[in-house]
């Protein structure tokens, strides 16, 4: 008890001391409710359920309408669950906002210290607005899905508060969101819409990465130009190149190819589900979604309150972002060919893969270098979690178990060797470059003030 | 010099008018057609059949879970929602179904298939429906099944039913496809082990008939989803399939999520569109040597969406088929997409015909012709919007509906092939009952022509063996074909028969029509003419100059109905030759 009570002294002589320092900074949107006065239940009195039914719907209409590309996905994801956390982190008193630390992130709306906020309400109000605003196209039955979403959602807290609260709080969700979406537009992605892309031939590198299939167009070959998140570049933790190209004979290169080509014509049962399960592909929420729906479900399955959800979203979502625009810069740079390409000038002509060829350059691995970062990123907030991951019910594909997220990460790495589509090499590196995203996140953004 | 240049403008005016003049328009929410597929499992399908025999195409349309199907019948100028009375019990998600005369009773019986229910079939007795699931032997476990189709892979004159099954919920145990053969007598049997048919442990998205060697044997295309490969089985014509999936090249690793099969280059075979996600359909040429080809990233035909349904018809009516696909999603836009066959073995993706905007999240398609003017529309299930029917303005080609009537054969003639001659060319259409995303066409066979005004012949080609030809035929009508001939004997014109005969009309008794049947060895004028026991002389059933062949004649009901039941007499009266003979009409 004696050790509670000198717990609790240092927390609030903290908090007191972090006041004191944001009236004097006149940082307005923490100063305001991080006090022990706030009108305001905390965030962490309140369960997560509104938080994973929006980040449900925003994987849900990723899925049907299947118009968006695996990092533009990733961005409406990113900008999602940063959304989530800077609408109630105004409740988490021992919470920074990300503000000042996110690259460019602007000043947020002031939730007022004697006015009284209804968190989930205040997602209820925001969300929405996020979702119009990131989709660049929203078809009428999405636009149905979240109208009723809000409607019920406002319809549920006004049985429990008073109207005047849950307008407010409403009315502070839209203002964040708008607040967000000033700076979403500002990253760098309307400009790279529609810019031309020549890829540089293989005649002048036998190396270079080059479109398979039919109606192949090149994806996003300026996406790792977009403003990062919380890295200070897309080349901030860049990977070594891989080990060089060469079409010999047991080089490392041919082994790491010719073992595609090996699983590709002995691939068990097991490692063609792990291939199809991790692939994400249309109707699912994409590969940036699988990770968003894997915390969903532990959310769900922990009861985890709303400000330690918050937190995981919050960094999911950088990681997702800051994942995806390095991978993207890292592939484009180094513009390694497909082992399509590879297998078929080198070990057996007219090889087709198990999966078909995305049109964008082999190394390194985007799933793997996404998974890396987010298994990182929650291991750093809720430790080694076991968990069996049933994102794909839906679509008839049995859920898989795993006993912690670096496990899953390692077989959705895998998944792309069995899928024919990335050699070793791509995967294990994706890997790596992942997991040193999530650390550089974890080190240069501070989601509590100590 | 001049002037050919004159006729070139003309001549451009001419096609640009039947390209551009044509358009469609979405007229679902006009006609009343509201409902619209909710969250699932995938979209569903829908049916475009007439099932009362009013001659106009109905609706019928699958549903998410919770509600049960929605039938929409056609009175001409809008929809009327039917379904309280057919009394349907299931309000599991469903996907597909489908109307036939599964017993040869001359109406039609409805099956429906629940993803995630149960497999019901109800027997149309007159205008009731029964549910007769249970009873006629077809299973009552919940099968996961998605697509289904009607067929008779025996040629026993009674339909037989396939239904694909998709591997995965619940378990990841394999599941077979059913293949449930018509016994004759009201009842089923699973032969799908027996028959080699069970196609184990695939996600099937869509089903297809297809004799893709001519043997007159229905073989079997599987569509499988999420990269388990598709599927081609073929009849060996005794009762079981062989799996020719790798040797004839018909074997994918794709998404397949819809089916649509034609003879799109007109060589006498059928060829295979199969849909795709983003990685691109797949479109099977039919080599005519047993083996397939996909030609669609070459002809352009990929359209790297997520498409599901897709028919293979003639929307101008200018004698060949062009394909139209449902899309749900996919970067760019979600529009549906419609290919109009160049007649050179290249399609061009149409543009500015009322069709685009449609947004919809689109599943199912499938055809029929809602006005009845001739001219293909187009009906789609949406999630999430209502179903779209967009209806043809029609142009200026001619064409020819025909309905099929078997005898010997399943009484809608599904699986016949129609075999269309003018000009001295000839083209070929086959009639199926479950196609595209778990859906099925109109069972009224609409087809165009160009500029014909009468068509040289057409020959049916009957799952009984028979094959029949009628000639000189005017375009712009519909026409009954009822089964006329004898199994196993080729029964058309250019075989010239050596004398005369008149032969028993059939079926005998009758009510309300009958085909008499009757050969011309040489070029003479011939008369057949209906008596009744007084020998008074009641309708002139044919009276014309006729050149060597076999011929038929159908009595219908636009004369039977105003006759009493009783004894007639019918009576062929040529220069050389007469004979009379017996029939009876029962009322």
């Amino acid at each position: 008890m004696k050790k509670v009570n000198n717990l609790s002294f240092i927390l609030t002589l903290c908090v007191l001391t972090l006041c004191a320092a944001f009236v004097f900074f006149g940082c307005s949107d923490d100063k305001v409710v991080t006090t022990t006065q706030s009108a305001s239940p905390t965030t962490s009195t309140y369960d997560s359920r509104y938080a994973v039914e929006w980040m449900w719907l925003t994987s849900k209409i990723v899925a049907d309408q299947s118009r968006d590309n695996p990092p533009q996905a990733g961005r409406i994801y990113s900008y999602a669950c940063i959304a989530i956390y800077q609408c109630v982190v105004p409740g988490m008193p021992l919470n920074r906002s990300l503000r000042g630390q996110l690259n460019g992130m602007p000043q947020m709306p002031a939730a007022y210290l004697t006015s009284e906020y209804d968190w989930p309400s205040v997602l209820t109000g925001a969300m929405p607005v996020m979702l119009r605003g990131l989709f660049r196209t929203l078809y009428n039955p999405s636009n149905v899905m979240i109208n009723n979403i809000y409607d019920r959602q406002k319809q549920e807290r006004l049985a429990l508060k008073d109207a005047a609260i849950i307008d407010r709080s409403i009315q502070y969700g839209e203002d964040v969101a708008n607040r967000l979406l000033e700076w979403v537009d500002n990253d760098g992605f309307n400009e790279i819409q529609g810019l031309p892309y020549v890829p540089p031939p293989r005649t002048l590198n036998p190396a270079n990465w080059e479109p398979v299939n039919p109606g192949d167009t090149a994806v996003e070959p300026y996406w790792g130009t977009l403003r990062t998140y919380a890295l200070p570049g897309a080349d901030y933790d860049e990977v070594p190149p891989s080990f060089g190209f060469d079409s010999t004979v047991n080089s490392p290169f041919y082994n790491d190819e010719y073992e595609v080509y090996q699983i590709r014509a002995n691939a068990t049962q097991e490692q063609k589900d792990i291939a199809l399960f991790w692939r994400d592909k249309q109707l699912t929420p994409q590969p940036p979604g699988h990770w968003v729906s894997i915390l969903n479900q532990i959310v769900l399955r922990d009861n985890i309150k709303l400000d330690r959800a918050a937190e995981c979203y919050a960094y999911l979502g950088i990681a997702i972002g800051d994942a995806f625009i390095a991978a993207w810069y890292t592939k484009y740079k180094f513009n390694y060919l497909r082992p399509q390409t590879y297998i078929r000038d080198y070990i057996q002509e007219g090889w087709t893969p198990f999966l078909p060829t995305p049109p964008f350059p082999d190394y390194p691995s985007g799933h793997s270098t996404s998974s890396g970062a987010c298994s990182y990123v929650l291991t750093h907030l809720l430790g080694t979690v076991a968990f069996t991951d049933t994102t794909h019910l839906r679509i008839g594909m049995s859920p898989r178990s795993f006993n912690s997220f670096y496990e899953a990460a390692v077989e959705c790495s895998n998944s792309r060797i069995y899928g024919g589509i990335h050699y070793r090499n791509a995967c294990e590196n994706g890997v790596i470059m992942g997991e040193n995203i999530g650390q550089t996140i974890v080190n240069r953004i501070r989601l509590k003030f100590f | 010099m001049r002037k050919f240049y004159g006729i070139i403008l003309i001549s451009v005016v001419f096609i640009s008018h039947n390209i551009i003049g044509q358009t469609f328009t979405n007229v679902g929410p006009q006609m009343g057609l509201s409902h619209m597929y909710l969250s699932g499992f995938n979209g569903g399908g829908l049916s475009f059949v007439d099932y009362n025999s009013d001659g106009y195409d109905d609706l019928f349309l699958s549903s998410s879970f919770g509600r049960s199907i929605v039938v929409e019948k056609n009175n001409v100028t809008g929809f009327i929602n039917v379904t309280q009375s057919f009394n349907f019990t299931e309000v599991f998600e469903s996907k597909t179904t489908l109307c036939s005369d599964y017993d040869n009773d001359g109406d039609q019986d409805i099956l429906i298939v629940h993803f995630l229910g149960f497999l019901k079939l109800y027997r149309n007795n007159g205008g009731t429906y029964h549910d007769v699931t249970a009873s006629s032997g077809l299973s009552t476990d919940s099968l996961n099944a998605t697509a289904a189709m009607w067929f008779d892979y025996n040629r026993d004159g009674w339909l037989d039913l396939y239904v694909g099954v998709y591997t995965g919920f619940g378990n990841n145990l394999p599941k077979p496809n059913k293949l449930y053969k018509n016994l004759g007598n009201g009842n089923f049997q699973d032969v799908s082990v027996s028959s080699n048919t069970q196609n184990s442990g695939n996600k099937v998205l869509a089903l297809a008939v297809i004799d893709y060697n001519n043997d007159f044997w229905p073989d079997i295309y599987v569509a499988s989803d999420r990269r388990y490969g598709n599927s081609l089985l073929k009849n060996n014509a005794n009762g079981t399939f062989s799996d020719v999936s790798q040797q004839s090249g018909a074997y994918l690793e794709m998404d397949a999520m819809g089916l649509a099969v034609g003879d799109y280059d007109n060589n006498g075979y059928f060829d295979i569109y199969i849909s795709n996600g983003e990685e691109g359909n797949a479109f099977l040429k039919n080599n005519g040597n047993g083996t397939f080809s996909d030609v669609a990233g070459q002809l352009n035909m990929s359209v790297n969406r997520i498409c599901w349904g897709n028919n293979f018809f003639d929307y101008d009516n200018d004698g060949d088929i062009d394909l139209y696909i449902a899309v749900s999603g996919g970067p760019s836009d979600r529009n549906n997409v419609l290919f109009r066959n160049n007649n050179n073995g290249t399609f061009t993706k149409m543009t500015g015909i009322g069709l685009e905007n449609d947004n919809f999240q689109s599943y199912g398609c499938a055809i029929g012709d809602v006005d009845n003017n001739g001219y293909i529309d187009i009906a789609c299930m949406n999630t999430g919007d209502p179903v779209s029917l967009f209806r043809s303005s029609g142009g200026s080609n001619k064409w020819l509906k025909i309905k099929l009537q078997g005898t010997y054969s399943n009484r809608d003639g599904v699986g016949s092939v129609i075999e269309v001659w003018r000009n001295g060319t000839n083209f070929k259409r086959p009639v199926l009952c479950g196609q595209s995303y778990c859906s099925q066409n109109s069972l009224i066979q609409t087809i165009g022509v160009g500029s014909v005004s009468v068509i040289d012949s057409v020959v049916v080609y009957w799952p009984s063996g028979i094959r029949q030809g009628v000639t000189g035929i005017n375009t712009n009508q519909t026409i009954t074909i009822v089964e006329a001939g004898v199994i196993g004997i080729n029964n058309n014109n250019s075989q010239i028969p050596d004398k005369f005969k008149l032969a028993q009309n059939y079926p005998n008794p009758f009510n309300p029509s009958t085909v008499i049947e009757y050969s011309v060895p040489k070029s003479t004028y011939i008369t057949i003419k209906l008596y009744d026991i007084l020998g008074n002389e009641i309708s002139v059933l044919e009276s014309s100059y006729k050149n060597p062949g076999n011929y038929f004649v159908s009595l219908s009901s636009n004369i039977t109905s105003r006759l009493a039941s009783g004894v007639y007499y019918y009576k062929l009266t040529s220069a050389d030759f007469t004979d009379t003979k017996k029939m009876i009409l029962i009322k």
